[in-house]
């Protein structure tokens, strides 16, 4: 390598230095303490002892971090799949010619870029029993957020909407990037709108179908900040809608039982390494159709 | 190259210089700041008048204080007291007062309060005796709280039923609260705040029995009386004199009160501000001391002013303490209504700033039966599995009887660990 190709190279990693300095010093090296904390009683004032896989055989045996994790798992199964196919649906339609396009695309983008504080505080207000929209509405009068059989499809139904902006951007992208020449041949073969849907847009989607997937269940898997939000301090049906990473808040900064909480977290990310392994053995298989 | 030296050179000289400029040269000289953390945004406009005050008369020291909302306070303080950079003066309350004073994070203040002369027996002796630790001082009594019993007026007139008095047994509570819920639609007689300072903590020892021995280290919820403590409430519940666990999840106590859909609950004494000035209920609120059960007993939770033990500032931060609690001080915590101070005999000024809008004087009567709340240094461990066990008991699912052994199971082993 002559002088000018060292120099450009140093050059490359001197620019890349203040992003891999952040990226060290806030995610890798703390994922290791994380690691090394989960086998200590880490408590307050940064006072800790080794303890071994104590804090591990306390995890198995803790059903309250189990029903939180169960869950996390019901919140995934219910509001990915769901989210995901409204997005689709709604990209799908703002990629045809309609009036208002920009219009649309903003005011269904406006829930992702809304503090989730907001979010929570508006819908608790909508969700409420005896003021809330939404009984007013329905001319019902429930308790959205406290009868333990609905708090939980309460909390999804937000998810869901919070949610649909996001995905439909990234899969609108991912349409704009079909060559509209593969749907001129199709309607050149015959086909309508549905077989369109089905035997084009859908396989070519799917390598951005795929990424949605997998960081819409990472970050459902990691909810916190809606639930703990609406759900608050005084609710007492909790246990049907707390997640993984709301065990992991309490034990930290509640209860101070910091090395039992790395231990939590160490699971959720066992947990999600795992379920984006299967995801990404079923994306090789799929794609090779 | 030789420009790039000369500019170098140059920035160093300055640097130097400014450096210069704060090295000692005799503490009595130079500008001190002291930082002064608090939750309570409500008190910010009192807090400020305070230091101006307090800075008026020490021109060389300032005070910069720190106001975070009561949720992230004490993660902000551990966080900082693990870094050894707590605030110089920072307010401490009876919830995790134990775990400062033992890990050493709060300075010991006894050799101040001797040189000054100051007498500890000014200030109440429920927030006095919550920061000593063997035989040592390690905060200045601040303020104090109480519960009482506060009644919506209106609701009362509508029912057709005499107001509470301060002479009103549970029985009178009950009996009065059935015929309110019957006559009245879609209200609710009485409710609790689900947190034990408001509700719990004052009718178990009212019961005779007690939450904590006061040496801390066994837990009262083996004892009958302390059960039917927690009875008194889960009745309350099952008769539907009380919302339900599902309404309470819904709306908060507070809101329910001021939405005029319960007619009365325990209300602490740092609502009375609040209420006083909410247009929807001027005129309309009331307060009494709490029925009577078997004796008559308050909890109360008493703000303490607590020094770093590694604070560079000691002798600033002791001058604005003392300040802070001095007779003066408290006096206009009191006449401005923010607080009820811990300096006993201007205690009375807070009652009678509210006087023409309100009768608050239940509260100061409290005061003389008020005990500290129950903690113990770790205490955040078995309170959690309390207020959850006890959650069940308000939503119907477990027994009074069944929660209490597992609360007393949950909490002896948590006392234990504390021991080794």
């Amino acid at each position: 390598m002559n002088k000018k190709q060292k120099n450009e190279m140093l050059w490359g990693y001197l620019m890349l230095l203040p992003l891999i300095t952040g990226i060290l010093v806030f995610s890798i090296v703390p994922f290791f303490q994380n690691i090394f904390y989960s086998f200590t009683n880490l408590g307050s004032f940064g006072q800790y002892k080794m303890i071994g896989f104590a804090n591990y055989s306390k995890l198995f045996s803790d059903t309250k971090v189990w029903i939180a994790f169960w869950n996390t798992f019901k919140y995934v199964i219910f509001s990915v799949p769901i989210g995901i196919s409204l997005s689709l649906i709604i990209a799908v339609l703002l990629n045809s010619k309609i009036k208002g396009k920009g219009l649309y695309r903003t005011l269904l983008f406006l829930p992702a870029v809304t503090m989730p504080s907001a979010i929570a505080m508006i819908w608790k207000w909508l969700y409420n029993k005896d003021f809330g929209i939404l009984n007013l509405v329905f001319g019902t009068h429930v308790s959205w957020m406290g009868n333990p059989n609905f708090v939980f499809w309460s909390i999804t139904i937000v998810m869901i909407w919070s949610g649909i902006g996001y995905n439909m951007i990234i899969l609108l992208a991912g349409l704009q990037g079909i060559s509209p020449s593969y749907y001129e041949a199709a309607e050149i073969d015959g086909a309508g709108p549905v077989a369109k849907f089905f035997k084009i847009t859908l396989p070519l989607l799917s390598p951005t179908l795929f990424f949605v997937s997998i960081t819409s269940i990472i970050g459902t898997l990691q909810s916190f900040d809606i639930v703990m939000m609406m759900l608050g301090k005084t609710s007492l049906v909790e246990g049907k809608a707390t997640t993984a990473v709301y065990m992991f808040y309490k034990q930290a900064f509640i209860l101070h039982n910091k090395g039992y909480a790395a231990t939590i977290a160490i699971a959720l990310f066992i947990v999600t390494m795992i379920i984006t392994a299967i995801q990404l053995r079923l994306q090789k298989k799929w794609n090779i159709d | 190259m030789k420009k790039i030296l000369l500019g170098l050179s140059a920035i160093t000289a300055l640097a130097f210089t400014a450096c210069g400029g704060s090295s000692d040269n005799g503490s009595g000289d130079k500008k001190v700041e002291i930082s002064y953390a608090i939750w309570a945004m409500e008190q910010e406009p009192a807090e400020k008048e305070l230091i101006k005050r307090f800075e008026e008369q020490n021109p060389n020291i300032k005070v910069k204080l720190e106001v975070t909302p009561w949720d992230q306070y004490w993660t902000k303080l551990e966080a900082a007291a693990t870094g050894g950079v707590a605030p110089d003066v920072f307010s401490m309350g009876q919830e995790s007062q134990l775990k400062y004073m033992e890990a050493g994070i709060a300075q010991p203040l006894s050799k101040y309060i001797e040189k000054d002369n100051i007498d500890m027996n000014n200030y109440v002796e429920s927030v006095r005796s919550a920061y000593e630790l063997n035989g040592e001082m390690y905060a200045m009594p601040r303020d104090i709280d109480s519960i009482a019993l506060a009644y919506n007026k209106a609701l009362f007139d509508k029912a057709g039923v005499a107001y509470p008095t301060n002479d009103w047994t549970w029985e009178d509570l009950e009996r009065t609260g059935k015929i309110i819920t019957e006559k009245l639609n879609g209200v609710h007689a009485v409710a609790f705040e689900i947190d034990g300072q408001n509700s719990y903590y004052n009718l178990i020892p009212q019961s005779n029995g007690f939450v904590i021995s006061k040496d801390g280290k066994t837990s009262g919820y083996n004892n009958p009386e302390t059960v039917e403590g927690i009875k008194k409430m889960s009745d309350l519940i099952k008769d539907g004199l009380m919302p339900s666990a599902e309404e309470l999840s819904d709306m908060d106590t507070i809101s329910l009160f001021q939405s005029n859909k319960i007619a009365m609950f325990y209300s602490g004494s740092w609502n009375v501000k609040d209420f006083s000035e909410n247009k929807e209920l001027d005129g309309k609120v009331g307060f009494v001391v709490m029925p009577l059960i078997k004796k008559r007993i308050a909890v109360s939770n008493g703000i303490g002013l607590m020094m770093a033990s590694n604070s560079k500032h000691k002798d600033a931060a002791w001058k604005l303490m003392k300040f802070l609690t001095s007779e003066e001080s408290q006096k206009y915590l009191a006449t401005s209504g923010t607080v009820i101070p811990a300096y006993k005999s201007v205690e009375h000024f807070w009652a009678d700033g509210f006087n023409d809008k309100v009768d608050v004087s239940a509260f100061i009567t409290e005061l003389e039966y008020s005990y500290s709340l129950p903690t113990s240094r770790d205490a955040a461990k078995w309170r959690d599995i309390e207020g959850e066990t006890l959650k069940q008991v308000w939503a119907g699912n477990m027994s009074p009887e069944d929660a209490c052994k597992e609360i007393y199971k949950v909490m002896t082993e948590a006392l234990k660990a504390e021991q080794e």
